[in-house]
């Protein structure tokens, strides 16, 4: 047995793999724990009856202000929710704030930047885009990767900040093998992973930052002339307090109080398959960009349609296969598909699996395992055999 | 230190360190939860003694430090349950139940093998290829010095192989490696 063997069955012998450790599903025991050796110190051990009883009350000292603490933050949540117009004309919901308090509290605070996108993808995970300059078109600013971090006008950049829970050695392995340089540097009291990839013209290199910041996985991706003018934009992320962070958002972000409402209207011309409820649509509780919105909304119908349209097809109901064939094929004539169609793919690839409906297929495989990929069906709650 | 400048480096260590201490201890203990108990200790340690703890890459292997003796507490039993990880210690075994190496017969009898020798080799051994620590790192975890390492290092690959071939390598091993998937009693 060589060396190299001996060192690589030694390596297979680890019963935890790294990658294996950095995607156990953790984060808010791990969060938990973390508030309560900062909160407590030392709250107590299971030990002794008088050890217990001494603890006990020291942990009482403690918890007694964070109660308190935690009243007074309710009745501020109960004012701003139910009645109080703030200074600047705002009233945040209290789903805009628990929005807030669940992403990093995090913007880029540089000269000419602002928010142009916020999204929340689930009570984890999120996305701002940030912009300088004028806002192009519809046409040219399409929702996709591509779009956002290729060569834009030099008049306008762009650059993206996500947020996400677990560990950071996944993405650290996915970035580094695509990146052409890697650095490290600072932001927000800690060190960045730095990767610039590879492409990209002598003033627009696509670079992006890894980091964990407040027990998640941050990154931060920017166009910029190189790594050095990366580094000073990186540099200007701030952690902020709920309100600054809710007064950037743009008027784009559909507020909670408007969000039936706004559901109402993206269902104007699109016919709903039997039984449907907009309150069933999953993710539409949480803060959405209105194109986000739109696709929670209309991939849900488009879902259940082809749901309806499966289990039709299993017991030979010909009917209610033509119901929802007939139903899709009116989604290129839906004012919210129409509506999205300037920003994003999404309408296309809802076009294109109503194309197929009829011939039951996607290139000699089953539709549904398509359409739920390509629509999200799993993730909108809609279940596809 | 400033009471708020050091939470929030604690905060920072903890983002940093914590799911990398939780692996190592969990590829040390015989029952998942247990590694709870280690981290809380280990991370109220660090708490505590803020001041000690060094800056920059060295904080980890001080904590990794603090964590081998709180393993070591726990093997004795003196390790008690703390309140700090009650939630930690129910979610860990649904967590990492699956989590397992490789089934191959070689590896299991590296494992076999591993668990013959002495804890000082077994943990070198660990450290070095498990945790992917460097010699001067394993040399600040074992608080040992910087240039016996690499020469234990060397001996602790030799008794390990001569412990692989002295097992039938075409057998199943017949000891148990270290679990991190048994279930809570």
């Amino acid at each position: 047995m060589t060396d190299t063997e001996l060192q690589s069955l030694l390596t297979a012998a680890n019963p935890l793999p790294a990658e294996r450790a950095a995607d156990l599903r953790l984060d808010e025991a791990e969060d938990h724990l973390l508030a309560e050796l900062l909160a407590g110190r030392d709250p107590g051990r299971s030990a002794s009856r008088g050890k217990r009883v001494r603890r006990r009350r020291r942990f009482a000292r403690v918890a007694l202000p964070i109660a308190v603490t935690a009243v007074v933050l309710m009745a501020l949540l109960v004012l701003r929710d139910g009645s109080s117009e703030r200074a600047s004309g705002t009233a945040w919901a209290a789903e805009q704030i628990r929005f807030a308090e669940a992403s990093p509290l995090v913007l880029l605070d540089a000269p000419g930047w602002r928010v142009e996108y916020a999204d929340e993808q689930s009570r984890q995970e999120g996305e701002l885009q940030f912009r300088r300059g004028p806002t192009p078109p519809p046409q040219d600013m399409k929702i996709s990767a591509d779009a956002l971090h290729g060569p834009v006008p030099a008049n306008t950049r762009l650059a993206t900040l996500q947020w996400s829970p677990g560990g950071i050695r996944s993405w650290v392995k996915d970035r580094a093998a695509s990146a052409a340089m890697t650095t490290t540097a600072p932001v927000l009291g800690t060190i960045a992973r730095v990767y610039q990839y590879e492409g990209g013209t002598p003033s627009h290199r696509d670079i992006t930052a890894l980091f964990r910041y407040d027990g998640r996985v941050l990154e931060f991706r920017a166009g910029a002339a190189d790594i050095e003018a990366f580094k000073v934009l990186l540099a200007r992320l701030k952690r902020v307090d709920t309100d600054t962070w809710l007064a950037a958002m743009p008027a784009s972000v559909i507020k909670t109080v408007d969000r039936d409402n706004t559901i109402r209207q993206m269902l104007h011309g699109v016919p709903v398959p039997p039984g449907f409820d907009p309150n069933d649509i999953k993710g539409a509780r949480l803060t959405k960009d209105r194109y986000q919105l739109g696709a929670a909304v209309a991939g849900t119908v488009a879902c259940q349609w082809f749901r309806h349209w499966s289990d039709a097809r299993e017991t030979n109901d010909r009917a209610k296969e033509r119901e929802a064939v007939t139903a899709m094929a009116t989604a290129k004539d839906w004012p919210l598909l129409n509506e999205m169609e300037k920003k994003g793919d999404y309408p296309d690839v809802l076009y294109e699996f109503a194309a197929a409906m009829p011939k039951g297929d996607w290139y000699g495989r089953p539709l549904t395992g398509d359409v739920d990929s390509g629509l999200g069906c799993d993730s909108l709650g809609v279940e596809l055999p | 230190m400033n009471t708020e400048v050091s939470a929030e480096r604690f905060r920072r260590l903890f983002a940093d360190t914590e799911r990398e201490l939780l692996a190592y201890v969990l590829r040390r203990v015989e029952r998942a939860e247990d590694a709870a108990d280690v981290v809380a200790e280990t991370f109220l340690v660090a708490w505590r003694r803020m001041d000690e703890v060094p800056a920059g890459d060295q904080a980890r292997f001080w904590l990794y430090g603090v964590a081998r003796r709180q393993l070591a507490n726990q093997r004795r039993g003196a390790l008690r349950r703390s309140r700090l990880a009650d939630r930690l210690r129910v979610e860990l075994p649904v967590a990492v139940a699956g989590a397992g190496g490789s089934e191959d017969h070689r590896v299991a009898a590296v494992r076999a093998a591993l668990v013959r020798l002495d804890e000082g080799d077994r943990e070198l051994l660990r450290l070095s290829s498990w945790e992917g620590l460097a010699p001067a790192e394993i040399a600040t975890v074992m608080g040992v010095p910087g240039v016996t390492v690499r020469s234990r290092l060397h001996r602790a690959r030799k008794r390990l192989r001569a412990a692989v071939l002295e097992l039938d390598v075409g057998a199943p091993a017949n000891t148990s490696p270290t679990l991190v998937t048994k279930p809570a009693p």
